[in-house]
């Protein structure tokens, strides 16, 4: 007798889960879609070392849709690494310290970060009371619109980058980007966060052209960690397939299962 | 019908690689469906407390990594600050403790249905010579967890009939009846092996479970999804970067879908598990 | 020349301060079956152990004498030589199957005496049929029931072609309808195999008339008799013998069958309908109104509705999954009713089926600590004993006896499975004491003889309804499925062979 039972309560729990798969499903496409709404900025400022052969100060004014972005991706979308993720080392727990940035230094040291007096890059942001140093690491806090965030390479407890307005690195008079109507389409650029257009991008001093070719290393770590964000010169991946392949699979998948749960209930 | 016992070792081990190389949840939640189709087409008792440990399972991880972690970008709500758990919450913690939490559930799903479709004789036969006597003794011992689990219920229940109530301090004077128990029967295995023969010198075997090619179908498929995942790049999926995963590529995709092979092979004569609903 | 050869055996368990064997010398032909009782913890699997030297070899311990098994002296040879010669099956069906299906496991044993495929799957086909079990060849051992295990037992110790089979109590963890099915088995080997057969078992009355020699055990002492001489002696005899020796018949019939014949000769009566019950109980201890429970929305117990009253023995009978074991957790508090009203005032105390979880002190003493003398009383000579050392009779008992003594509604399920009939006796006796102190007792149980004998209230269940109520009297003996053996020889109402007049 109670077999019967068991396979009724069977067939609802799996019903159960399969709606609330699809209820998933549904949910996490509609806000991916509802979260393009807006433009955001912020600005970044990169204060290499004074014996760096490049340029040492970038500004760069970086555009993203979402609310906030983490620090990691501001630096990706920034594109401060010749569009590559930059270099950073995993504390354990989700904190990720950038330990390289446009191969400075040019020579990763050993775990990545070398001896904690040496020349190592630290993240500031900007506050009405000047620069404030980041102690969370990288991932650990959000940048928003109008922020005005800093790296600078140097000793000791580091050096505050030089002093900027969000105004002078992002233009009040810029117009809206008119790239939106590509986004929906590229879902693997980072959730349709986007780097600004190489137009509207404003640097003091070019980078040099050495620095330009120098592709920096990326440890397997670093490199997972980051790959989500998609380097800006991958293609974006698949467009419409894989979701039609997973929606399919997911409908074949759960008659298959229904007609199998139908029969051995019997 | 896939019968093989090293068939389906080939197609867990791949099902756990995938489970665990790749975080994607839209890859996740396809594996997990594909897998309880599986344990459906094959499910052979009632185990549906397996299911709820895996649930439970799932669900630990989410809890920690929401109420330990302040990292990501999303906040939730901001607790004062509370020791341990004050701070902002935040959505990219939930995210990736769910993640984890779908790992665990995939692993205790795939040895559900390991559980289910492996008969501990058939594995013991593929076993070589040197390892039948060690094999045979994991073989009882994985009968002797469950058999356990029902002494402690009982032992529990005839507790609280005693008038004791259940509570960590009556766990010392829970284990001993436990252990005696576990020990009699052990020792009732012990003489029934011995009785039997078990551990003589000559062996042969009865019934040798050959090939089919639904069974090698499995292996190569479970190959091909374990080299689509590892082989080919992967976008790895991490909720504090980038809270809305991206959709997988096509490939892994593709090779997570080989692991439904299982489940589509399955003869509608099954003759074998009609007989357990007697 | 003897199958098996005791010469002087005597043995001793390691620690034990009395030998578990005496002296004890016997011989098995080939072809004979031999029936082997005495009273829990006589010794009587000991004895059985000896036969394939697992005694002394897997329990260590102090042994003199000798054994000659199938030509093979035990203590010159393993277990495992002598298990393939002596097939052995065990009392409890859940701990002798290594492997997970029917069919692996009958070739198990094969398997380690290294026979070729096409032979064991040949001796497979012919112990599934001289045992019955082709439904269940495909089956998991562990979707099988405790009857059904007992079955693929058997069967997986004739695989391997022994000269004898040995049944250590093979029925007493079962229900009677399983138990009848496993000594069908059984006797259909002796029948049509002449199997050589060694069985201990508490069910004389059904396996006697197949038997040729009944060995008695007594504190390690045998007794080894014609089957006759053996069952009119000791206290506890089947009821036919019972009644053949108040009616002077003879030779004394060994079953139903054989009893048939004198019965014919007995004066045609009627037993008188006593005014039995009504209204000479005590008040109501439990009213139980519409309860229903299910499991997973499986009903168990529907709109059920009953009273029990102080003072009165209940007995609740039915098929497995009637729902008699569900009623008792109601009434004892551990499941709670779903729909309808359960009213006690009195303290409930419930016995499960297996009741060894209810021991867990060091020595009997210790779990008797706090009791009536009068409750203690029967278990002086094992005070110090630990209980778990007791035989599964004796823990039974003393697992009643600790939790019955503090309550005034006892709710017992199976108490008498695996009890020997003095053991059986002694606990109608402790029921009544109880009872007549005040207590209401509701007993679920299939053992039909002990509860003509020891209710004063029978109730029948069935699909979670209760479908008769009534003295036994009554109750008992218009039925056919519960009925007593005597009310199967006799008729006439009548239930116990000392109640019949001759």
């Amino acid at each position: 007798m109670p077999r019967l039972e068991t396979a009724a309560t069977r067939a609802q729990v799996v019903s159960r889960s399969l709606i609330g798969l699809a209820l998933a499903l549904a949910g996490a496409l509609t806000w991916q879609g509802s979260a393009h709404a807006q433009t955001h900025r912020a600005a970044l400022v990169v204060q290499h070392s004074s014996s760096w052969p490049g340029s040492h100060v970038l500004w760069k004014c970086v555009e993203f849709a979402q609310e906030a972005i983490g620090g990691l991706a501001l630096l990706q979308l920034a594109g401060v690494n010749s569009g590559q993720p930059p270099q950073i080392y995993d504390w354990g727990g989700g904190a990720y310290t950038v330990c390289q940035l446009d191969r400075q230094p040019q020579v990763i040291p050993d775990r990545c970060f070398g001896p904690i007096s040496g020349p190592n890059w630290s993240d500031w942001t900007q506050t009405a009371n000047g620069w404030v140093a980041r102690a969370t690491g990288v991932a650990g806090y959000t940048v928003r619109d109008g922020d005005v965030e800093g790296w600078s390479y140097s000793t000791g407890r580091g050096m505050q980058p030089p002093s900027v307005s969000f105004n002078q690195v992002c233009p009040a008079a810029q117009p809206p980007t008119a790239a939106a109507p590509s986004r929906r389409a590229t879902p693997s650029a980072g959730a349709g966060a986007r780097a600004t257009p190489p137009a509207l991008t404003t640097s003091i001093e070019s980078p040099s052209p050495a620095m330009e070719a120098l592709a920096p290393s990326v440890s397997p770590s670093a490199g997972t960690a980051l790959a989500a964000t998609g380097p800006p010169t991958s293609p974006p991946a698949g467009g419409l397939l894989p979701w039609l392949l997973l929606g399919g699979a997911a409908i074949v998948l759960s008659g298959l299962g229904a007609i199998n749960l139908r029969r051995r209930g019997q | 019908m896939i019968r093989h016992p090293l068939a389906w070792c080939a197609w867990a081990t791949a099902a756990l690689a995938v489970a665990f190389i790749d975080r994607n949840p839209f890859l996740q939640a396809l594996l997990l469906l594909i897998v309880i189709n599986v344990f459906i087409a094959y499910r052979g008792g009632h185990r549906i407390r397996i299911w709820k440990i895996g649930l439970a399972l799932a669900v630990v991880p989410v809890v920690f990594s929401v109420a330990l972690s302040r990292f990501g970008t999303h906040v939730l709500f901001i607790l004062p600050a509370i020791p341990i758990i004050g701070g902002r919450w935040t959505l990219d913690a939930a995210v990736f403790g769910a993640s984890t939490g779908a790992a665990l559930l995939l692993t205790v799903a795939i040895f559900a249905v390991v559980q289910t479709t492996v008969r501990s004789s058939d594995l013991l036969a593929v076993l070589p010579r040197p390892f039948y006597r060690a094999g045979t003794t994991v073989a009882l011992a994985l009968a002797f967890a469950p058999k356990t689990v029902a002494s402690l219920h009982s032992i529990r229940e005839a507790r609280q009939l005693r008038g004791q109530r259940a509570g960590w301090r009556s766990a010392p004077q829970l284990l001993l009846p436990l252990l005696l128990t576990t020990l009699e029967r052990a020792l009732q295995y012990g003489e029934s092996l011995d009785a039997r023969g078990f551990g003589s010198r000559r062996r042969s075997r009865y019934r040798p479970v050959p090939w089919t090619i639904p069974d090698v179908l499995v292996v190569v498929g479970s190959l091909a999804a374990v080299s689509a995942i590892v082989l080919l790049p992967v976008q790895p999926y991490n909720p504090y970067l980038n809270l809305l995963p991206t959709a997988p590529s096509v490939a892994p995709i593709l090779g997570v879908l080989l692991l439904a092979i299982p489940a589509v092979t399955i003869s509608h004569s099954r003759t074998d598990h009609a007989a357990h609903h007697a | 020349m003897p199958l098996i050869t005791l010469d002087g055996v005597s043995y001793r368990y390691p620690q034990a301060e009395r030998p578990a064997l005496l002296d004890v010398s016997a011989a098995i032909e080939p072809g004979q079956v031999i029936l082997l009782r005495g009273a829990s913890g006589s010794g009587k699997s000991t004895l059985l152990r000896c036969l394939n030297g697992l005694v002394p070899h897997s329990t260590g311990g102090e042994f003199s004498g000798r054994v000659i098994a199938c030509g093979l002296d035990t203590r010159t040879h393993a277990p495992r030589d002598l298990g393939v010669r002596l097939g052995f099956v065990f009392q409890h069906p859940e701990a002798q199957f290594v492997l997970d299906d029917v069919e692996a496991e009958l070739a198990f044993g094969m398997e380690n005496l290294g026979l070729s495929g096409p032979l064991m799957r040949k001796r497979v086909e012919e112990v599934i049929d001289q045992v019955g079990i082709n439904h269940l060849r495909r089956r998991r051992i562990d979707t099988l029931s405790g009857g059904e295990r007992q079955r693929v037992a058997i069967a997986a110790a004739l695989a391997t072609h022994p000269q004898a089979l040995v049944l250590d109590e093979p029925t007493s963890q079962l229900d009677p309808q399983a138990a009848e099915d496993v000594l069908q088995v059984v006797i259909r080997l002796v029948a049509e195999l002449g199997m050589t057969t060694v069985i201990a078992e508490h069910r004389v009355e059904r396996i006697a008339p197949f038997v040729d020699r009944i060995w008695t055990l007594d504190a390690g002492v045998l007794k080894d008799q014609s089957p006759r001489a053996a069952v009119a002696e000791g206290g506890a005899r089947p009821p036919v013998v019972d009644l053949a020796l108040r009616a002077g018949w003879t030779p004394i019939p060994l079953g139903l069958r054989d009893a048939r014949v004198h019965a014919q000769h007995l004066p045609t009566s009627t037993r008188p309908t006593h005014s039995e019950g009504g209204s000479g109980w005590g008040p109501a201890t439990c009213k139980i109104e519409n309860l229903e429970y299910r499991y997973n929305g499986v009903p168990a117990v529907r709109g059920l509705t009953l009273t029990v009253r102080r003072g009165q023995i209940t007995a609740l009978m039915g098929r497995n999954g009637s729902g008699k074991t569900t009623l008792l957790k109601v009434m004892a508090g551990l499941l709670r009713p779903q729909r309808g009203t359960v009213h006690a005032d009195a303290r409930a105390a419930y016995v499960p089926q297996d009741a060894d979880g209810l021991l867990f002190s060091a020595t009997v003493e210790d779990e008797l600590r706090g009791q009536t003398p009068e409750v203690a009383a029967p278990f002086h000579r094992w005070l110090h004993r630990y209980p778990r050392d007791l035989s599964s009779g004796e823990r039974q008992q003393l697992a009643i006896a600790v939790v019955a003594a503090e309550a005034d509604l006892l709710l017992l399920d199976e108490p008498t499975r695996g009890l020997d009939p003095m053991i059986k006796m002694t606990l109608s006796a402790f029921l009544r004491m109880r009872a007549d102190a005040g207590a209401a007792i509701v007993i679920a149980t299939h053992d039909v003889e002990w509860a003509a004998r020891t209710a004063d209230r029978i109730l029948l269940m069935a699909e979670g309804e209760i479908y008769a109520d009534g003295p036994p009297g009554t109750v008992l003996s218009d039925s056919l499925v519960f009925a007593t053996q005597i009310s199967k020889l006799v008729g006439g109402g009548w239930l116990l062979p000392d109640e019949v007049p001759v």
